[in-house]
């Protein structure tokens, strides 16, 4: 088989919000670094943010608030399960990140006086900053371009490569045609997203999520396999988004004044996103749907809500609406737990990294969604896309170049090969992932218990190998789709071994063990990592402290 | 599960199948399908575009569609084959498209602004040398300008296109003799033609060049690999190709087949071709070579057009985010929320 080969010094997997941070700041610190994007879709508007952004979600302005202050405000979010100093330092760097966008051109709203406009999303603290920027990715595009990045479309990472224990490069496919492509670089930056296709959406269409559904959980399976640990794999998250839309304005709209109310109408949360527990309860006690009202706003507000919600992050809610008849001056926006996704920005699962965004494996760094820096958002993802680029930056400075691992690169080529002549294998490539995913959702979401796991847990075995002998391939976007639900059904695993190992319950419904129904702080005050075993695909569950401000994860000696 | 309804619709009367939305779909839910004139042509000119956009009346937006060919769309338009004509659906129907005279119609109309298009890319500071005076050294000129290296043409022959050769002058290009070549002097040095290896102690066997790289030496590639002589879109097709090559040996990219476009903007783009079928080898045109058209002809004749390329959705993975929509230069195409969610 024709295998693509590139050299370059820093190879970054995936080209969303944390990927161009990552590009730019690299460039910036050392313009004569090779950089080299692979990005699944297209570069121009590719990752979640595709059409920008409504606020920048943690932002520490000085005298308005400061590190500890969010760090006290992501501990309460986290039920105590973090480690300080990532979020920290994220916090710590958000101020200058927003005035580094605001040089760039980003549009922050700020008030007569010249005050940012902040809004309420943490039980404690302004951190939100509102922003109104549909531009926010072409910005950023423009950006990594006046860098001189190279940027390769259409490439789906499948393997990271290493050389001995540190990492050598990776090895992707072309999503159209198949082609294999080996990028040799000293340092490799996974900022590949989270996973966004778990179960199924409750519109019932499979592409109808929250974050991009090209998050197929690629990035959490590359690092695994890699050696790096995966942590908070058993936090699910749901969240209450726009009823079959699953689109979210929870935080626009509630923030600026709007009310969310039961089926009774009595208020749950008015100004601040700071209440999703009592959310979450009304849902599971059978007082949903919930509903977001805005009748009681005055014009002006509604307007400027609607112009929000219909130029930034996702403007098709304006047809959605329309198509509807939802006017929010007449009727209430409906919401619905939608899907599960695992996540670091939104969540806490991804790779465990340290204030360096450092995976602990040499050469190896994670950041966005991918990377455990719990309730980042688009500010964690920015700030840790240039935290990883500075060390990626520094560690290139004086890392000798390292050898590509033939036989890795032949075992993924064969298996390639394998997976794309189709013989007689007869299951339709959308309905494998249609079944997986509803397979995931009877067993792996809340509300859990150790036999559901365990029956997930012989599901994935079944589905393994259809994967390997079933499915049917007919072109390279259907290969890419097999291989996203491959990583599909291996997150799975990780979420459930993981949960299996939490024998408590902790983050309400984003994990809720009915067998062990009660927090149990005493035992549970940890993470639960996942690594991979001494064989490839086998799991290994541990467990390792919480760490405070003046700990990392890992010894860099 | 497969999902049967269309949410991206896409107005027939209006799409030019330039592939912008399929290039910008990251759910890579979109493709071309690509117009039986632009499979037939070697160039891979988008045929339908400007067409479409002369049946529209949008001259200017037709001219960009050919922009990238600068001052060479006057010699293909009077000395292609045509084999898109031979292609053409309406062919078997009432006649071809007349297409060649469209594009001498646009290459008349705007010889002056196409001419004025070689201009040169963001400077690469590399130095490529072109041996010939015929259309692939001129096309391989060109392609080294929009690239934005320095380009030098040896030649001792006066060329039979001296139009192009001055366009490319004033774009930058320099025209020395044959005896002046210092081959040490230049980072590429490309060959128009095989006979133009004795001029460094080569000798290259005409349409022996390897098709996909056209290296013959470190640093010196040949135009020719058997295709150039089939004709005049050939042999430009054959040199845009060895430019690709160039470039990717410029940035220690491997070789591979050509028209991936590597050179433009630095992007590695990829192919948008859905299915290509037919055959590329020339056929005689239908068309008489009689006088140009004149504004109103022209329109009349691009209307004839059937429009048979345009983008649809092939895999049903639409998120809608609407950049494929956004983007269209057309106004052609529209996101609906897939009706399960709707």
């Amino acid at each position: 088989m024709n295998i693509r080969r590139m050299e370059t010094d820093i190879l970054i997997i995936g080209g969303g919000s944390a990927g161009c941070m990552a590009a730019i700041r690299a460039k910036e610190l050392a313009p004569g670094t090779g950089v080299c994007i692979w990005e699944k879709g297209d570069f121009k508007y590719c990752g979640s943010i595709a059409r920008g952004m409504d606020a920048l979600n943690i932002v520490c302005i000085p005298d308005l608030s400061d590190p500890d202050m969010y760090l006290e405000a992501v501990q309460a979010g986290c039920k105590g399960v973090v480690d300080a100093r990532p979020s920290y330092v994220m916090a710590q760097r958000s101020y200058e990140l927003l005035k580094k966008l605001e040089r760039w051109g980003v549009r922050f709203i700020r008030d007569k006086a010249g005050n940012y406009r902040t809004l309420q999303y943490h039980v404690k603290g302004r951190f939100q900053t509102a922003m109104d920027e549909p531009n926010l990715k072409l910005i950023l595009d423009r950006k990594v371009e006046e860098g001189n990045v190279a940027i390769v479309n259409r490439v789906m990472a499948l393997s990271l490569l290493k050389d001995g224990d540190r990492i050598a490069g990776a090895i992707g496919m072309n999503t159209r045609t198949g082609e294999l492509i080996v990028t040799r670089a000293k340092a490799v930056l996974v900022c590949a997203g989270g996973q966004a296709r778990f179960n199924l959406p409750a519109s019932g269409y499979m592409h109808g999520t929250f974050d991009f559904p090209g998050n197929s959980g690629d990035g959490y399976i590359m690092a695994l396999d890699a050696g790096a640990a995966l942590t908070g794999m058993e936090f699910c998250s749901r969240t209450n988004l726009i009823k079959d839309a699953s689109i979210p304005l929870l935080a626009i709209t509630v923030t600026r004044g709007g009310r969310v109310v039961d089926c009774f109408d009595q208020v749950l949360m008015e100004n601040a996103v700071n209440r999703t527990d009592k959310m979450n309860k009304a849902v599971d006690e059978q007082r949903g749907p919930l509903r977001i009202k805005l009748q009681h706003l005055p014009e002006e507000m509604v307007k400027e809500i609607e112009d929000i919600l219909f130029t930034c992050e996702r403007p098709v809610q304006q047809r959605f609406f329309r198509n509807r008849g939802v006017d929010f001056r007449t009727h209430d926006i409906e919401l619905w737990p939608t899907e599960v996704q695992l996540c670091g920005g939104h969540g806490m699962s991804g790779v465990r990294v340290d204030a360096n965004a450092w995976s602990g494996i040499p050469g190896l760094y994670a950041a966005g969604d991918v990377a455990c820096v719990p309730k980042q958002h688009l500010s964690g993802a920015f700030v840790f896309g240039e935290v990883a680029a500075e060390n990626a930056v520094e560690y290139c400075g004086t890392a000798p170049d390292p050898a590509i691992d033939d036989a890795a690169v032949k075992a993924v080529a064969d298996r390639h090969a394998a997976l794309a002549d189709s013989g007689d294998r007869d299951i339709d490539v959308r309905e494998f992932e249609y079944k997986v995913r509803r397979i995931i959702g009877d067993y792996v979401p809340s509300p859990k218990n150790a036999y559901k796991l365990n029956r997930w847990l012989e599901w994935s075995k079944v589905f393994k190998v259809e994967l390997e002998n079933g499915v049917r391939i007919e072109d390279g976007h259907d290969l890419a789709r097999l291989y996203e639900v491959q990583h599909i059904i291996r997150c799975a695993d990780c979420s459930a071994m993981a949960a299996l190992a939490r024998e408590e319950s902790r983050w309400g419904d984003a994990h809720h063990r009915v067998d062990f129904p009660e927090t149990d702080d005493a035992n549970w005050l940890k993470h639960v990592i996942v690594r991979t075993g001494d064989q490839r695909e086998h799991l290994n569950v541990s467990t390792a402290p919480i760490l405070g401000l003046n700990e990392d994860p890992y010894n860099a000696n | 599960m497969r999902i049967d309804d269309n949410s991206i619709k896409v107005n027939r009367t209006t799409c030019i199948a330039c592939g912008i939305c399929v290039d910008r779909c990251i759910m890579d839910n979109l493709r071309l399908s690509v117009a039986p004139c632009r499979q037939a042509c070697p160039l891979d000119m988008n045929c339908q575009g400007y067409i479409r956009l002369l049946a529209l009346g949008k001259e200017e937006q037709a001219l960009e569609q050919v922009r990238e060919f600068g001052p060479l769309l006057g010699v293909i338009a009077r000395e292609c084959e045509a084999p898109c004509e031979s292609a053409c659906t309406r062919r078997r129907r009432d006649g071809a498209v007349h297409i060649l005279k469209l594009k001498q119609y646009l290459a008349q109309a705007y010889a002056g602004q196409l001419r004025a298009i070689a201009v040169p890319g963001t400077p690469s500071g590399r130095n490529v040398a072109v041996l010939g005076a015929d259309i692939a050294a001129m096309a391989c000129a060109l392609r080294a300008l929009q690239a934005g290296h320095t380009v030098t043409v040896f030649t001792d022959q006066e060329g039979r296109h001296e139009d192009v050769a001055d366009a490319l002058e004033a774009a930058g290009a320099v025209f020395r003799a044959e005896a002046d070549l210092d081959p040490a002097a230049h980072d590429a040095v490309v060959l128009a033609g095989p006979g133009h290896g004795s001029r460094l102690g080569l000798d290259v066997a005409p349409g022996a060049v390897d098709a996909v790289s056209h290296q013959v030496e470190d640093k010196v590639f040949c135009a020719d690999s058997g295709r150039a002589r089939k004709g005049v879109a050939y042999a430009i097709a054959e040199a845009f190709e060895t430019m690709c090559s160039v470039d990717r040996f410029f940035d220690g990219v491997p070789f591979a087949w050509g028209r991936d476009r590597y050179a433009q903007g630095g992007r590695v783009k990829e192919c948008r071709v859905d299915e290509r079928v037919g055959s590329n080898e020339p056929r005689s045109p239908d068309t008489d070579p009689g006088s140009v058209f004149d504004a109103a002809t022209a329109r009349r004749q691009a209307s004839r057009c059937f429009g048979c390329g345009r983008a649809f959705e092939r895999n049903k993975t639409c998120w809608y985010c609407l950049p494929c929509e956004l983007e269209c230069p057309q106004q052609a195409l529209e996101v609906r929320i897939p009706y399960l969610v709707r």
